[in-house]
């Protein structure tokens, strides 16, 4: 996250529709549509999220069902519920969290194999 | 881990199909399929070309095929694998590449399968329902209601209540038909 302070979506908030933005992004509360962010997008443990979504990075420790797309990485926290595709060069998928859905990261398998 | 561990060396290449109820660690090659009611560790220099079923998995080597364990699949930092997971618990270690599906159950908590499962057989309602489940919790407490995995191994998710009479195991290694043995040189 950046030295700035970032932009909070509350938990008593709930989005319906396009999020777009190129900022770091926290969202407490319950999001339906497309997000779409140059940044970090973090999801709390009280937030919800259905939607597909491209962004740099990304963090869950709530509730996230949709397709990731993320430029560098997507981590899954131990608490986190999700379900979705995820495509992403590193994805990191803690224990404890629950996770149902396809991951699309680089295998460098040998030659013979 | 347990006391019996049998290693596939870093030079031994296996063909066929591997059983067994102990721990097993692949520092070499294994082709075709491995079912364990133990630990599969596969080690950096180990390469499994198979589908496998066991209780753990930890894969620090290479995996392409599908894995349906009982218990847990842990892809660690420096482990590839091209294939499905079906397991409750499953660990994607940063630095770890990983291709294809994972299934860890049911996402829905605990209390809707066996709902689902009464309604599914509605000609006996009184006494059923609640026992498949039952018999479950005694074999593996985390799975009470998880869906039937797609490409589960049903003798080997049940073997695990036979850990506890683990102590003097006759070993019922590579029974299968088709098996050869290839030892590479580098």
């Amino acid at each position: 996250m950046t030295a700035d302070t970032p932009c909070v979506i509350g938990k008593g908030i709930q989005i319906k529709g396009n999020l777009s933005g190129a900022e770091d992004l926290v969202i407490e509360g319950r999001v339906e549509g497309h997000i779409s962010l140059k940044n970090h997008l973090a999801i709390e443990s009280t937030g919800q999220i259905v939607a597909d979504m491209t962004t740099r990075s990304l963090s869950v420790q709530g509730e996230v069902s949709g397709n990731i797309e993320a430029e560098e990485m997507v981590e899954i926290k131990a608490d986190a519920k999700v379900v979705a595709d995820i495509r992403a060069p590193r994805v990191i998928i803690e224990d404890g969290a629950r996770f149902k859905g396809r991951v699309e990261m680089d295998v460098q398998l040998p030659n013979d194999i | 881990m347990a006391e019996v561990t049998t290693v596939i060396g870093d030079t031994i290449r296996f063909v066929g199909n591997l059983q067994g109820d102990e721990d097993l660690t692949v520092r070499g090659r294994v082709e075709g399929t491995i079912q364990l009611t133990r630990a599969l560790i596969v080690e950096p220099t180990g390469v499994v070309k198979a589908d496998v079923s066991v209780q753990n998995a930890v894969i620090s080597g290479v995996v392409v095929g599908n894995v349906t364990a009982s218990d847990s699949v842990e892809i660690t930092q420096e482990g590839r694998m091209v294939g499905d997971i079906a397991a409750p618990r499953v660990i994607l270690v940063d630095g770890a590449s990983f291709r294809g599906q994972v299934d860890m159950g049911n996402l829905e908590g605990i209390k809707r399968e066996p709902v689902r499962r009464a309604v599914a057989a509605p000609s006996r309602p009184a006494a059923p329902p609640a026992r498949k489940p039952e018999a479950r919790v005694a074999a593996a407490p985390q799975q009470a209601a998880r869906p039937e995995p797609v490409k589960a191994a049903p003798e080997a998710r049940a073997e695990p209540a036979k850990k506890a009479s683990l102590e003097a195991p006759k070993p019922r290694l590579m029974t299968d038909k088709k098996r050869k043995v290839v030892v590479k040189k580098h």
